[in-house]
C-alpha cells in the first residue's frame, strides 16, 4: 500500500517536473539570452541615471542665467536610488533565478 | 512660485513664473507600465500553473521577464524625463523646456511682442477637475498667416494666461520703444 502511494507521489512529481516547469526545460542559450536581457537593462537604467542627472544640471544653469530659483528636489534622489536597486535587483532576479531553480529542479527531481 | 508672487529681477528680463507641468503628465504612461508589469506577470505565472509544451514555455517565461523589465524601465525613464518639463516666463518671452531621455529635448521660446493671441484650452471633465489645460499663442507670420503653438499640462491655467496677457502690452511698447 505504501509502495503504491510511493509510485503515485514519484509519478505526479515526473510529470511536473517534464512538463510544468520551465525552467527545467531551460537550454543555455535560453539562459544566457535571459541574462543578456537583464545585464543590459541594468547598464540602460545607469545610463537613465546619468542621463537624467545631466540634464537636470542642465536646466538648473539654464534657469540659474535667468535669475530664477532652484529647488534641489531629495525625490530626485531617492528615486535615483530605488531605480538603481531595483534594476540590480531585477537584473539578479532574472539572471540568476533560472539557474537556482535549474539547479534546484534537477537536484530535487525523482529518481 | 505663483503668479502673484513678487518678480525676480536680473540685470536683463524679470522672471515671474518659473512652474513644472501638472502632475496628470505622469497618468498616461504609468497605466501603460502597469498594463505591461500586469501582462508580464501574467506571462510567467502562466508559465507555473498550467502545462505547457517545454518550446512554449520557454519562450513564455522570456516573454514575461522582458515585460516585466520594459515596464519597469520605461515608468522610470517617463519619470525622469516628465520631470523636466518646465513652464518659465518672464516679462519678455514664454520658455517651455520638455526633455525625453535619449530621445529628444526641446526648448520653445515665444517672444511676448509677437503673441498676437493667448488662449485657455480645457478638454474633457478631468482637466476641469483638476485644474490643468492648455496654454496656446497665436503669432502672425506673414501678412494674413499665423501659427499657433501650445504648452500642454499647465497647472491653473487660467492664472498663467492671466498674467501672460498682462504682460502683452508692455511687451509690444517695449519692442516699440526699443525699434525691435
Amino acid at each position: 500500500m505504501a509502495r503504491n502511494e510511493h509510485r503515485f507521489v514519484d509519478d505526479i512529481r515526473r510529470k511536473a517536473y517534464s512538463e510544468n516547469l520551465p525552467v527545467r526545460s531551460f537550454m543555455s542559450l535560453e539562459l544566457a539570452l535571459l541574462s543578456a536581457v537583464a545585464l543590459s537593462s541594468l547598464v540602460f537604467a545607469v545610463a537613465i541615471v546619468i542621463e537624467s542627472r545631466r540634464s537636470e544640471r542642465v536646466r538648473h544653469a539654464f534657469l540659474r542665467s535667468l535669475g530664477a530659483p532652484i529647488t534641489i528636489m531629495l525625490h530626485g534622489w531617492i528615486l535615483r536610488i530605488v531605480y538603481l536597486i531595483g534594476s540590480l535587483a531585477l537584473a539578479v532576479l532574472f539572471t540568476i533565478l533560472p539557474y537556482v531553480l535549474r539547479i534546484l529542479s534537477l537536484s530535487d527531481a525523482p529518481a | 512660485m505663483l503668479p502673484h508672487d513678487p518678480p525676480l529681477t536680473t540685470a536683463t528680463e524679470h522672471v515671474l513664473l518659473v512652474t513644472n507641468a501638472h502632475w496628470v503628465r505622469y497618468v498616461p504612461s504609468t497605466i501603460i507600465s502597469m498594463f505591461l508589469l500586469l501582462m508580464g506577470i501574467f506571462f510567467l505565472s502562466l508559465t507555473s500553473t498550467i502545462v505547457l509544451l517545454p518550446g512554449a514555455a520557454t519562450t513564455i517565461y522570456i516573454l514575461g521577464a522582458a515585460l516585466i523589465l520594459l515596464a519597469y524601465h520605461k515608468f522610470f525613464h517617463m519619470y525622469f524625463s516628465e520631470r523636466m518639463r518646465t513652464i518659465i516666463i518672464t516679462d519678455k518671452r514664454v520658455i517651455y523646456l520638455h526633455t525625453r531621455l535619449y530621445m529628444a529635448a526641446h526648448e520653445h521660446e515665444i517672444p511676448l511682442r509677437r503673441i498676437h493671441d493667448v488662449s485657455v484650452e480645457r478638454i474633457g471633465f478631468i482637466t476641469y477637475l483638476l485644474n490643468c489645460g492648455f496654454i496656446c499663442f497665436e503669432a502672425p507670420i506673414g501678412p494674413e498667416e499665423s501659427v499657433k503653438r501650445c504648452i500642454p499640462f499647465v497647472p491653473h491655467p487660467d492664472r498663467v494666461g492671466e498674467l501672460i496677457v498682462g504682460l502683452l502690452p508692455a511687451a509690444t511698447d517695449r519692442a516699440i520703444m526699443s525699434g525691435e
